[in-house]
């Protein structure tokens, strides 16, 4: 096994003990040191919530910005120097409440991050509210009569938005999931891995207990996970079993393939040349 | 000023009215005269009434002029609609062919300076109606006294690639041309002969645009919105050439996150959008604020809150974009005032945001950025880009780096994610020196302090508003794009004897107080001149000088100053206090 410690700081962890967060942090840790990143080669980019404050408790760079706008920092970034390796950082509020839009344009553009959603179905550092992915009837104190709508099915979204790579986690699944976050780095446009993450505070329903008796992991050498259809039927599996795994992959080209001006390198590594510039402009 | 002509076409949008202007604007730049266009359209695609004024003159023009002397009319509604704006002397050439022009035509016929011809008949005689436009041009050129050859130039340039249509083109402006011949016009005048162009011919978009490319810009990220969006299309015609990436953005709270996140990761990085936007970016300002990283966000202001007038001017966002965002942090506003100053602007904004680490806003607005303007002086290109970036061989020990490192300016090394060993952890949170989270209250005030100790570097960069005729007695008192027209009020002022001078802010935030209070130390009274309802600038002069204004001229009617309009209510003013 690599070395995972080198991905230790020595900053103070504020989650709550037994929070499914920590299952994640490990897995990114082992993710990290098997795909032979070293700290400094990797940047962590997040939003605003208990998931977003993962890049702290990490020895990397990271830009830890506002709730939902992950996405586009890290777009910016990519776009500004795409030799960059990102991994993104949400909670399910983060990405597919407020940063709603900026998940579908992100897998509109097939940029190549790879962005991790921690998924406890509540709203953990407010408290408690409901979030997208709460069950219909879930009851919270904001909620006391139970959520009235109807939880989100941000898997299927991706795919129907043509989505290159799908995958689900589970935070009691370490190794699993540091497989899973090693194959999203190493794609090469935008991958979406959704993680069921227990949140031991605020969700009394989606516990341990309830992912140990439904989860199970698809088999590699039975599942190819590149027939849409039946990976949109896998995303609506839940009640009774919930499958974990890499849903939907298919090859893709990645968006900064796509544009002209970065084909001559990262746009930070192309030098600046006053002739250039002068000539473009007095031929203005 | 010998030459001093103001021609006006008019139609629906969807007419080509801004054809005929271009042709028109192109003929009279090549062969050195100077002018000033002005776009005035509906926010609508088709039908409506858009006109697009052009001033012309032998001197450089600073802003529009209040009377037109020749209006062309593709529709007779444009004809009624600017009667009352006709000079004495002035000229309608009104197309003839329209339907509703030909009942009229009788009546048209007796109507004094009315000149019905045949503009879309003429057209299709040359070879489709399409050419209507340049039938138009043609008739306007030769009234001006325009030689055809000067005309034929710019067809030939303007339809260099296809020959037939070229061909065309010249009839069709031949018949326009040699249709008005013979008919006398006041303010026809003699061309210059082998003259050549003053400066550039330039939107203030594309003026600002290319500040931009001069100041390095590598990634522009945008939603549309007018009047900014030409700002970011002029942009994006450099992208095969320069390594320069124009990025649609799904919103503007993208985009501006998408300039930070760009900007962090070590290039340069712009948006550009109008109020509406700007108040969708105002938490990533905040971001850009706290986390001290360079953005250079173009505020193009269009009047009222919400959707307000979308494609007219105004100057309403001033002290928004001073305060915008929760709690303080220093940033700098600029307001250029002509397009040589735009495009020094950009140089400067990026330069200074960069070196403070902090957002810089560009206040412009759509009478700026949709007229056409000539530039005075050539626009220089750096030689260099001083970058205020650290690499690992500028420390001592970059596994010691910390983002946020106390300094008494202010200012701390900046370095770049995964460029080296030092690793950049920045965050939206209150934080320590490292960019991690902190609660501490050393950690808050500190800071705080940090951030706002750039302060008194910022404000040493800022240059004071610029006087003309700044020893007089009155004062008026501007800021941005109303530059010209103020400048021009001044003239028409102290012709007719008032004790009259201007002065213009072009940088505003931090308050350039002591160049300011030096500015109106000597007179006896100042008077505001702003396209907003409140005197914005006059309210920061008082706040930041104790200062206070007279009293204020204020338009917010959506349409730019004319020199007149300000003229007219100064002598009112100050015949009030005689």
């Amino acid at each position: 096994m690599k070395d995972t410690t080198q991905y230790n700081n020595d900053y103070e962890n504020k989650w709550c003990p037994g929070c499914g967060n920590f299952g994640i942090l490990n897995a990114i840790k082992k993710s990290l040191a098997d795909t032979q990143i070293p700290p400094e080669k990797i940047l962590m980019v997040s939003g605003i919530g208990q998931a977003a404050k993962t890049p702290h408790f990490l020895h990397c760079n990271f830009f830890h910005g506002l709730h939902g706008r992950a996405l586009p920092v890290a777009t910016g970034a990519k776009l500004a120097d795409h030799d960059l390796t990102i991994l993104v950082n949400m909670g399910d509020g983060d990405c597919y409440g407020e940063g709603g839009n900026h998940l579908l344009a992100a897998l509109r553009r097939n940029i190549n991050l790879t962005l991790l959603v921690h998924n406890n179905m509540v709203y953990g550092l407010t408290k408690g509210q409901a979030s997208p992915t709460s069950r219909h009837g879930f009851v919270t104190k904001a909620q006391p009569q139970g959520v009235a709508c109807q939880a989100s099915n941000p898997l299927a979204l991706a795919l129907s938005q043509g989505a290159g790579f799908v995958a689900r986690g589970y935070c009691g699944e370490i190794e699993h999931l540091s497989q899973l976050i090693s194959a999203g780095i190493s794609y090469p446009g935008f991958s979406l891995i959704d993680i069921l993450q227990v949140c031991v505070s605020f969700n009394k329903e989606n516990t341990y207990t309830f992912y140990k008796d439904r989860v199970y992991t698809l088999d590699k050498e039975e599942y190819k996970a590149d027939d849409l259809h039946q990976a949109l039927d896998l995303t609506m599996e839940w009640e009774e079993k919930i499958p974990i795994g890499i849903i939907y992959q298919k090859e893709t080209r990645s968006y900064t393939d796509e544009l002209a001006p970065l084909q001559s390198g990262p746009l930070f590594k192309q030098t600046y040349d006053p002739k250039k510039i002068r000539k473009a402009i007095s031929d203005a | 000023m010998s030459i001093d002509v103001t021609v006006t076409i008019g139609g629906e949008a969807g007419q080509g009215i801004q054809t005929v202007g271009d042709i028109i604007a192109r003929v009279c730049h090549k062969v050195g005269l100077y002018l000033l266009a002005i776009n005035d359209f509906e926010s609508r695609i088709r039908g409506g009434h858009s006109f697009m004024q052009i001033r012309i003159s032998d001197q450089p023009v600073l802003a529009p002029y209040h009377k037109i002397d020749l209006l062309i009319a593709l529709n007779t509604e444009t004809r009624d609609l600017h009667k009352k704006e006709m000079a004495e002397t002035g000229l309608v050439l009104l197309d003839a062919e329209k339907e509703d022009a030909k009942e009229n035509l009788p009546e048209q016929a007796r109507e004094k300076n009315v000149l019905p011809i045949a503009f879309s008949q003429m057209a299709k005689d040359a070879g489709g109606k399409i050419m209507t436009n340049t039938v138009a041009a043609g008739a306007c050129l030769a009234l001006l006294g325009a030689p055809f050859s000067a005309f034929e130039q710019i067809l030939k340039t303007t339809f260099a690639e296809k020959e037939k249509i070229l061909e065309n083109n010249i009839t069709a402006g031949r018949s326009g041309f040699d249709a008005v011949k013979n008919t006398d016009f006041a303010k026809a005048f003699d061309w210059p002969s082998n003259g050549s162009a003053k400066g550039k011919l330039l939107s203030g978009s594309n003026a600002l645009a290319l500040g931009a490319l001069a100041a390095d810009c590598r990634l522009a990220a945008f939603y549309p919105m007018s009047p900014a969006t030409g700002i970011m299309i002029h942009l994006a015609e450099f992208m095969d050439q320069l390594p320069v990436l124009v990025e649609q953005a799904e919103d503007e709270i993208s985009a501006v996150n998408m300039i930070i996140g760009a900007s962090y990761a070590g290039v340069r990085a712009l948006t550009a959008t109008s109020g509406g936007g700007f108040s969708l970016m105002a938490e990533g300002l905040g971001l850009a604020g706290i986390t001290e990283t360079p953005a250079v966000i173009i505020n193009s202001q269009r009047p009222g809150p919400a959707t307000g007038l979308p494609t007219r001017t105004g100057q309403g966002d001033l002290l928004f974009v001073i305060h915008a965002s929760q709690d303080e942090f220093p940033r700098f506003v600029f307001a250029p005032g002509s397009p040589n100053q735009a495009y020094d602007t950009m140089i400067r904004a990026f330069h200074l945001s960069e070196k403070y680490q902090v957002p810089a806003i560009i206040l412009t607005d759509q009478y700026f950025n949709d007229s056409l303007w000539m530039t005075t002086r050539k626009m220089a290109v750096p030689e260099e880009i001083e970058r205020f970036v650290a690499f690992d061989e500028d420390m001592t020990s970059p596994s010691d780096y910390k983002r946020f490192a106390v300094t008494a300016s202010g200012i701390s090394p900046r370095a770049l994610p995964c460029k080296g060993r030092a690793l950049v952890c920045a965050t939206a949170n209150e934080h320590d020196e490292a960019g991690h989270m902190s609660e501490t209250i050393a950690d808050r005030n500190t800071m705080v302090e940090k951030r706002q100790a750039k302060i008194k570097g910022m404000t040493g960069e800022m240059k004071g508003p610029k006087g003309y005729h700044g020893e007089s007695e009155s004062l008026l008192v501007g800021w941005g794009s109303s530059d010209g027209a103020i400048r021009e009020a001044v003239d028409l002022l102290r012709f007719d004897n008032f004790d009259v001078g201007g002065l213009v802010f072009s940088d505003i935030w931090p308050f350039p107080q002591k160049k300011t209070k030096e500015a109106l130390s000597s007179c006896k009274r100042f008077i505001t001149v702003e396209q907003n309802a409140s005197s914005q600038l006059g309210l920061l002069i008082r706040q930041q000088t104790g200062h206070s204004f007279h009293t204020s001229l204020l338009q917010y009617d959506g349409r730019p100053f004319t020199p007149n309009w300000i003229a007219e209510h100064t002598k009112s003013v100050l015949e009030e206090i005689r």
